[in-house]
């Protein structure tokens, strides 16, 4: 179970939402067995419940959707549900954990998730997926998504007649399953038990649960889903018409000092502005409202987010502004909205009002940290420190998402693979010590065989068989060409059929499979291994999709439902003729990594990546180590920054297995994951490496200001240098400083949000009133933007005096030097509308960070993208955060945007964590679906080239001179875009070929049974025959 | 490879009469850039009785089929009517040729042969175009529309070319037949040795013709017409309507008197004869008479013309590889140097071949080869109207772009 220290090579990861999910999968990529316990049935978390993402309106399932069933399907994971931590004794690297599974009363072995039961269930409930705006029955499955697909009894609903009992051919349900106590041991536990919602009910003001159209945000969510209650429709609840106008109120349960949550929930700014946009598309002629106090748009791309919402969607908002109340005409059930602005009461009528609920921590979760034995903040979430953001106050025991502090998906994302690194680092010697592979018979080579197809059709229980004729589909299959085998079957995918399956194959001995059932999404992999077990390549498989194309979009026409089913099994037994095997290339992968820049996420990548036992080659421009860290000397409560930095250095210059570079760049990236070849220039001289994966931590930069006398006036400073100053001389004199923000961010130019700046004004301001609060400070700012916790700070400083100024972009503060030699600023308070006149001895400039100035040529050597800001930009703005689309480099720090020192270190750990699912294989399977140039037909005209995001295609020169295409084998994705592209079908792809989809198409259309002119043939016989 | 079927194929086509003189493979454009593909070794192999493997000899896919070769052939050979032959041949023993766009062209065709899936086939008819269900005159609309919609990517707007030719019959009082039924001539698939194919199509074709009560039928795709005129009427004997291009078909209108141009802006135009025009239906003077009858509108030669033309580099959506670039690229640069505002092509297909190869990456300048390229009933159509203009050269790095930002 464990390796000589006793360290166990497996994690408990406590919750299964999207943080959850990808620190199980980056610990299981990377080579340790996973529990995942959460207290539902099923794994997806709150993300789940969403329609889409900001700023990119992907849809969340779609992008989920892959994560759940990666998750449910890894063969490192073990998915325990309805499940929660009872007790945890021992050490870090060594725990037992008692874990109490709740009885699901369906046996998760034996359930298909068919969803018969449900059905004929006769209870009818509250959905809480659904927010309550809908029914679900007593057995059921949470959504359709759902993993483990396997349905569950609420057994507190359940009237227990035995209704789904009768129904369940494959006999999964067990009314006498009782809790059971199960014992893990496990090295590292990380916690990712993410939030709760607000209970809008407590803010009575808002009449939410008294007026009907007062819904929550996350009921409205439900309603713009397309699998909610109305199909995508927002209706109001009050008469179910489309509602006019529809008006959100923010900071509910955030920001307020009333309920106990004096934090800002950090992602209901987005997600009402997402939401405004979305309800709009689907309601045509909404008018919607957004009233806020600030607007909190501090991730990548949310400001231009933001201007779209409001300059092309014709979202309205109205800045600075809390509702006070909302009242009804009972009559129309109509609702006003009471507000004021620039001091006067307003009124405002609304269909539908939408309250944007913050964050609370997690249900329950006093208990969980009495058991655990951590620390809580005092708003009930996990007490972290700056350094280690990612560590309990409980060694061994991790933390990460919402739990941590309220945060968005990507955060989230980051964090979790951070946590992944941390958890691992603990047990980096029993680093595959629980995991096995799994042991298949050599392939038997079919090649150059005839065709030999095995057709096996599915029943689903009646799921299938209840509407389609499915023995007769099954005869059809046998008079299709090359069929040699077809069957029916009850359940296809359950484990007798399989065996069934693996042994026709050896006695007719079948060359191709064809399994007509229900959706590859979630049982290719299943029949797959199958083939595997019966010595077939995998590829030799084909499966088409009766059930979703057939018996439940045609359940009212049997007939022609079968007809089609027909044609689905003729289409997939013409494509699987064709199948050939495939195998995927195999890369080596050098066991060292290359990070790009010396600062706090360099740094900190390097000395995770040495912890779990892997070199790291640290490249920095500067003749020191240190990056911007160098000029910030304290944290927001006060820490050393500076002697942090002392020791963090002295630490990664002290790492054998760390080899650092300074005044260096590199020189020449070629190469791909695995194996990169670079030569780096490290004070004058070149040195050539190879690297299995890259990291990118190139930081960034502050700006240096063109405005407000910056440069010219000895008394304007940026707030780095005022730090500076403060840290240096431990004192000031002034009687008064103004601080102006958003410096070169928000702009024409540069429209994103800084994200730290505010945040860092006030961290200052604090720090002067600390040393004298006597000092006036006035801080102008557009939109406080101190998220999550940091709000506590803003408050802080605001009681001690610092006065906050709000002014709008059009109204910028106007600084210049009076005839008496004094720094004189003029703004107009856009609360007040008043003009003030300020003398400051010192202007301080809240300056943009900037992206560092070598990212756009390193963008070209790495062939990896930045976004228009020339910030590097990552696969996914959602749930690749710290990933290139381009495989085997990473990206973290500053690089990707400007960020605090916790989230910094947070993604340099995540940036490890994926590194090392690569590191820690010796060969890297590529896909073995890929892309494969046909030479004889290219043209070499470089559209594929152009058209792949991934990098894998390029031109090269023949002996004979002609141009023509060559893939990358380790970078294709095989997502076949080249393919579709590629006019001449030069390219083709494995498993998808032009022939194989063609033979489909062909043979979808049935052949008319008497050809036109019959007569006229009979002639041309005579004619061709002769 | 059936012996006996290759003995008939070598007297049917008159290739026992070769002298091995070689004059074809001198012409030939493919051997120019392939010295391994030579027209003569093919048939002097199978004269020779040679036991060629048909499934694995590359040779009888990569010939063009542009009858350079039967042009020249001093004892009148039918190369590619051998070839044709021989693809059967291979076909037979399951060889398939490499088709551009995957296959999908010809899978699309074979569809149509083999079902009655309903087509849209009428969509491209505008407003003011006058059409019938019955009448004397029949204009075969071919598969612009579905060309248009493969393509789609392309802009070529080839339905504008079925659009023009009713335009122009409409102006001489003739409101031809054109039929949703029609289905694909079927060329393409003969060529590619599928004469069972061919055969659907053709007599489903047919009918539809009887069934329209034309007496004649109108093409502006050459190679519908050849297929109608030499490979139907092989099949079926002569028919009783008659098949002219729509070249053929405004020139007499413009002998009789029925057709008279107004002023145009000047233009200065060079044809490109399509091998099935040309070569295959010997149709050369017709579209230039037609030329010359639009007022100031010039023709400069190519300088390779009439029956020395090259062609366009791929026929029949089959073998399109480096070499068709090769041959693309001349053809272009020979139109570049003509000084011509605007290379005139009759023939569709030649269309899309020849806008294809300027597209992406080429393997010279391009400001060498960047010609504006128009249909001949387009222009033809647009004179009538008065409204000839030289179209600019579709600038396909900036649709690249803009396609890339969508």
């Amino acid at each position: 179970m464990s390796d000589e220290e006793g360290k166990i090579g497996a994690v408990m990861v406590v919750g299964g939402g999207i943080a959850g999910m990808q620190a199980a999968l980056d610990l299981a990529d990377t080579g340790y067995l996973v529990y995942v316990i959460d207290s539902s049935p099923s794994i997806g978390g709150a993300m789940a419940q969403l329609d889409k993402t900001f700023p990119t309106h992907d849809c969340a399932m779609c992008i989920l959707s892959p994560k759940l069933v990666a998750t449910g399907r890894h063969h490192n994971v073990k998915l325990m549900m309805a499940s929660e931590i009872d007790a945890i004794e021992g050490e870090p690297g060594n725990f037992t954990v008692s874990v109490k599974r709740k009885a699901r009363y369906v046996d998760e072995e034996k359930c298909t998730g068919c969803g018969l039961c449900t059905l004929r269930c006769p209870v009818e409930v509250r959905d809480e997926y659904n927010q309550g705006l809908k029914l679900r029955k007593a057995i059921y499955l949470k959504y359709p998504q759902a993993v483990p697909p396997v349905l569950t009894i609420d057994r507190d609903n359940c009237i227990g007649c035995g209704v789904c009992e009768t129904q369940c051919v494959a006999g999964a349900i067990n009314f006498s399953r009782e809790e059971e106590l199960v014992k893990v041991d496990i090295g590292s536990v990380i916690l990712a038990p993410g939030f709760s919602g607000f209970d809008p009910g407590l803010k009575s003001e808002y009449g939410y649960g008294v007026f009907k159209n007062v819904l929550s945000s996350v009921e409205l969510e439900r309603m713009l889903s397309a699998t909610g209650p109305y199909r995508g429709m927002v209706l109001r609840p009050s008469d179910g018409r489309m509602p006019k106008r529809m008006a959100f109120i923010q900071c509910v349960g955030s920001r307020d000092v009333q309920v106990g949550n004096p934090y800002c929930s950090s992602v209901c700014c987005m997600f009402a502005i997402k939401e405004a946009i979305i309800a709009k598309e689907h309601t045509p002629g909404l008018e919607t409202h957004i009233f806020f106090m600030d607007m909190r748009a501090f991730g990548k791309e949310f400001d231009e987010y933001y201007i779209r919402a409001e300059e092309e969607h014709r979202v309205v908002f109205t800045r600075n502004t809390r509702v006070s109340s909302v009242s009804e005409n009972p009559e129309t059930n109509n609702l006003h909205l009471w507000y004021s602005e620039h001091g006067k009461m307003r009124r405002e009528e609304y269909d539908i009002v939408v309250l944007s609920v913050g964050f609370d921590s997690p249900k329950d979760v006093e208990k969980l940290a009495e058991k655990l034995g951590i620390e809580l903040n005092e708003h009930g979430f996990c007490q972290t420190d700056m350094f280690t953001p990612l560590d309990t106050s409980k060694p061994g025991i991790y933390v990460c998402g919402a739990f941590s502090s309220p945060k968005d998906i990507p955060d989230s994302v980051a964090q979790a693979s951070g946590a992944a690194c941390r958890a691992m680092s603990d047990i980096a010697g029993a680093r595959g010590a629980l995991v096995t592979a799994k042991e298949y018979p050599p392939e038997i080579d079919v090649s150059g065989q005839e065709p030999k197809v095995g057709v096996f059709v599915c029943h689903c229980g009646i799921n299938i068989g209840g509407v389609l004729d499915v023995p007769s589909l099954a005869e059809y299959a046998k008079t299709l060409p090359n069929v040699v085998h077809a069957e029916d079957n009850l359940y296809t995918c359950s484990q007798d059929t399989q065996q069934r399956i693996s042994e026709v194959v050896r006695e007719k001995g079948l060359n191709r499979v064809v399994v007509a059932s229900c959706t590859p999404r979630t049982h290719t992999t299943i029949f797959q291994n199958t083939l595997k077990e019966a010595g077939l390549n995998p590829y030799l498989f084909e499966m088409t999709n009766i059930r979703d194309q057939c018996s439940w979009v045609h359940m009212n026409d049997p007939e022609r439902a079968t007809e089609k089913g027909r044609t689905l099994i003729r289409m997939a037994v013409a494509k699987a003729a064709l199948l050939e095997q495939l195998r995927p290339a195999e890369v080596e992968i050098v066991k060292s990594a290359l990070v790009i820049g010396g600062g706090l996420s360099g740094m900190t990548a390097a000395l995770e990546l040495s912890k779990a036992g892997f070199d790291a080659h640290l490249v920095e421009k500067d003749s020191e180590l240190g990056g911007l860290l160098r000029r910030i000397h304290y944290g927001l409560s006060g820490e050393d920054l500076q002697g942090f930095l002392k020791r963090l250095v002295k630490q990664v210059e002290d790492d054998d297995r760390i080899h650092v570079y300074t005044n260096a760049e590199l020189k020449e990236v070629s190469g791909s994951v695995g194996n990169f070849t670079v030569v780096i220039d490290s004070e004058g001289e070149e040195t050539e490496t190879h690297q299995g994966v890259i990291i990118v931590a190139t930081g960034g930069e502050e700006y240096e200001p063109t405005e407000y006398l910056y440069g010219k006036d000895p008394r304007v400073m940026t707030q780095l240098e005022f730090e500076e100053k403060l840290a240096k001389e431990g004192e000031i004199d002034a009687k008064c400083i103004v601080m102006v923000h958003c410096v070169g961010s928000r702009t024409a130019e540069r429209p994103y949000c800084s994200r730290v700046c505010c945040t860092e004004s006030v961290k200052n301001a604090l720090r002067v009133k600390e040393m004298d609060p006597g000092i006036a400070i006035y801080s102008l700012f557009r939109d406080m933007r101190t998220y999550g916790f940091r709000e506590e700070f803003y408050r802080e400083a605001a009681e001690k005096g610092v006065v906050f100024v709000r002014f709008l972009e059009e109204n910028e503060p106007v600084v210049r030097v009076d005839d008496q030699g004094r720094l004189e600023v003029i703004v107009l308070d856009d609360i007040l509308q008043e003009e003030l006149l300020i003398n400051p001895d010192y202007l301080v400039l809240a300056a943009a960070t900037l992206p560092a100035r070598g990212n756009e040529e390193l963008s070209r050597m790495l062939k990896v993208p930045l976004n228009s800001q020339g910030f590097f930009l990552e696969a996914h703005m959602k749930l690749r955060p710290l990933d290139f689309a381009t495989d085997g480099i990473f990206l973290c720090g500053l690089a990707h945007l400007p960020k605090f020192f916790e989230e910094n270190v947070s993604q340099a750990c995540g940036a490890v964590s994926r590194a090392l699912s690569i590191l820690s294989q010796d060969t890297l399977e590529g896909e073995a679906i890929i892309a494969v140039v046909d030479e004889s037909k290219c043209r070499g005209c470089g559209v594929c080239v152009d058209t792949c995001e991934f990098g894998a295609p390029s031109l090269k020169q023949l002996e004979d001179g002609r141009q023509v295409s060559h893939i990358d084998e380790a970078l294709c994705k095989g997502c076949g875009s080249c393919s579709v592209n590629c006019c001449n079908k030069a390219i083709s792809m494995g498993y998808f070929g032009t022939g194989q989809i063609l033979s489909m198409i062909e043979s979808c259309f049935p052949e008319t049974e008497t050809p036109p002119a019959e007569k006229e043939v009979a002639e041309v016989k005579e004619v061709t025959e002769t | 490879m059936d012996k006996e079927n290759v003995k008939r194929l070598i007297s049917d086509m008159g290739a026992h009469d070769c002298v091995e003189c070689g004059k074809c493979t001198t012409v030939c454009p493919v051997t120019r850039f392939n010295p391994e593909f030579a027209p003569r070794l093919v048939v002097v192999k199978a004269l020779a009785g040679e036991d060629m493997d048909l499934s694995k000899d590359s040779d009888i896919w990569v010939c063009n089929t542009c009858e350079m070769c039967n042009n020249m052939c001093p004892y009148e050979v039918d190369y590619s009517g051998f070839i044709r032959g021989m693809r059967g041949e291979a076909r037979r023993e399951g060889h398939e040729p490499d088709c551009t766009q995957g296959g999908l062209l010809h899978a699309m065709m074979r569809i149509m042969a083999n079902s009655d899936l309903p087509q849209k086939r009428l969509d491209w008819i505008a407003d003011g175009l006058k059409v019938a269900e019955k009448g004397d005159v029949f204009l075969f609309v071919g598969c612009l529309p579905q060309m248009d919609a493969i393509f789609e990517d392309r802009n070529l707007n080839l339905v504008e070319t079925a659009r023009s030719a009713v335009r122009i019959m409409n102006h001489i009082g003739i409101e031809p037949v054109v039929s949703p039924k029609e289905k694909c001539c079927g060329h393409d698939l003969n060529w590619a040795g599928d004469e069972k194919n061919l055969i659907k199509l053709m007599n489903h074709n047919v009918q539809v013709i009887k069934d329209s009560g034309a007496k004649t039928v109108v093409f502006t795709c050459p190679e519908c017409l050849r297929t109608f005129d030499l490979d139907y009427q092989d099949f079926l004997g002569d028919f009783e309507f008659e098949m002219v291009h729509i070249s053929e078909f405004i020139a007499r209108a413009i002998e009789e008197g029925k057709l008279k141009f107004p002023e145009n802006i000047s233009i200065s135009t060079t044809f490109h004869d399509s091998c099935r025009l040309g070569r295959h239906l010997g149709l050369y003077d017709e579209p230039r008479r037609v030329l010359a009858e639009i007022p100031s509108v010039e023709l400069v030669e190519l300088e390779k013309n009439r029956e020395a033309a090259t062609c366009c580099g791929v026929s029949g959506f089959m073998s399109c590889n480096s070499i068709s670039k090769v041959m693309q690229m001349e053809k272009m640069q020979d139109a570049k140097r003509t000084g011509a505002d605007v290379l005139v092509t009759p023939c569709p297909k030649c269309r899309i071949h020849l806008d294809c190869s300027t597209r992406d990456e080429t393997p010279v300048d391009k400001g060498l080869v960047d010609i504006p390229i128009m249909d001949f009933t387009v222009l033809v159509d647009l004179a009538l109207r008065g409204e000839l203009q030289i179209p600019d050269v579709q600038d396909k790095e900036a649709e690249k772009e803009a396609e890339k930002t969508e």
